[in-house]
């Protein structure tokens, strides 16, 4: 059986070549097993920052679009929620890769309102970050780990069609329960509108 | 020329385009195969079978992704599980959500990885068998999905 769909699979594969054998020696040497990658985004730091105050809300619409729409540990009731504020300290856009989406990326903070970022964020929890077009369109959910909560994190997304409107950041907060950790999560939608020159 | 640094040049970009749509971007991605290639350089001494060294090399992109994406490694794929980049040829990536996630992987590693059946069959711990079934299931179920005259 000739096999016809190796031809449609590869006019639409990626051919941007990152290859960096010299690299992964580097790295090879120097970067103990198991560690995180992180994502390595372009370093690029510009425009203020804007902040928004958040709408604490569950979101299990939210949880569904990444495949988590069967949650083990539902949030424990009568935990004391932080009021998280999430800043965009910067926005870059790296160049176009061939074949590739235009992209950009954002830095941005999270903590308690009124204190240094990170504040109020349990170790491995992690956020979500996505892009809304100015007519509503949304990009895919960007993940960014949390595990080292220092509050400040770099994502990269798409960005849709028609451009920036505004950037919505989310995060599942591990939260304790009794004597175990991390029993609970919950999402923390904040939107954060974007003036796009 | 080292076997390892022979599939590093060979296979890269097949293993990020097919760890893609596990990780939702392809620069995320590109990073974890480069982060996988460098475990695998330092790991090199625990591989019993040379042969599996695609396999071997995949399964530790794979895990990275799923500890990237801060899931057990038990993981169940995602069912948004999809080409980033479905415009590039809508009949084919309306017929790939037509399969289940985990044969949508095995198409993935066969036609981006450009992985043999044992190798898909080394990489996912099924049996050669398996994987030709599931490949021919799914080409079955992609090109009764796809316009006749783009198969023909």
């Amino acid at each position: 059986m000739t096999d016809i769909l190796a031809d449609r699979f590869a006019a639409i594969a990626n051919q941007a070549d990152g290859r960096d054998w010299r690299g992964v020696r580097r790295r090879a040497r120097r970067t103990p097993a198991g560690r995180p990658i992180r994502p390595l985004l372009a370093a690029a730091f510009a425009g203020a920052a804007i902040a928004a105050t958040p709408a604490l809300a569950f979101s299990t619409s939210v949880q569904h679009l990444i495949g988590l729409n069967k949650p083990k540990h539902p949030a424990p009731l009568g935990w004391t929620r932080p009021k998280l504020i999430a800043k965009v300290t910067g926005l870059s856009f790296p160049k176009q890769k061939p074949f590739g989406l235009p992209m950009v990326t954002v830095r941005f903070t999270i903590g308690e309102a009124g204190k240094q970022p990170g504040t109020g964020i349990t170790f491995g929890s992690y956020f979500l970050m996505h892009i809304v077009s100015r007519t509503g369109t949304p990009s895919r959910w960007v993940f960014v780990r949390a595990s080292v909560p220092r509050g400040h994190y770099v994502a990269k997304a798409p960005i849709p069609h028609g451009g920036i409107g505004s950037i919505e950041i989310g995060g599942f907060i591990n939260v304790p329960k009794g004597t175990s950790a991390a029993n609970g999560t919950f999402f923390v939608p904040i939107v954060v509108p974007v003036a796009q020159n | 020329m080292d076997p390892l640094e022979r599939l590093y040049r060979d296979r890269w970009v097949g293993f990020r385009n097919a760890l893609a749509p596990i990780v939702g971007n392809a620069d995320i991605a590109g990073e974890i195969v480069q982060e996988a290639f460098a475990t695998a350089l330092r790991a090199r001494s625990q591989l019993r079978r040379e042969e599996s060294l695609p396999a071997w090399v995949w399964q530790i992109a794979y895990r990275a992704a799923l500890r990237e994406l801060g899931k057990p490694e038990t993981f169940e794929l995602p069912e948004d599980l999809m080409f980033l980049d479905p415009d590039r040829d809508c009949g084919l990536a309306a017929a790939i959500r037509t399969l289940p996630p985990q044969r949508r992987l095995v198409v993935f590693l066969r036609y981006f990885a450009d992985f043999s059946y044992d190798e898909i069959a080394d990489a996912l711990g099924i049996s050669e068998k398996t994987v030709s079934s599931t490949l021919t299931q799914a080409r079955t179920a992609l090109l009764n999905q796809l316009p006749t005259e783009a198969v023909g």
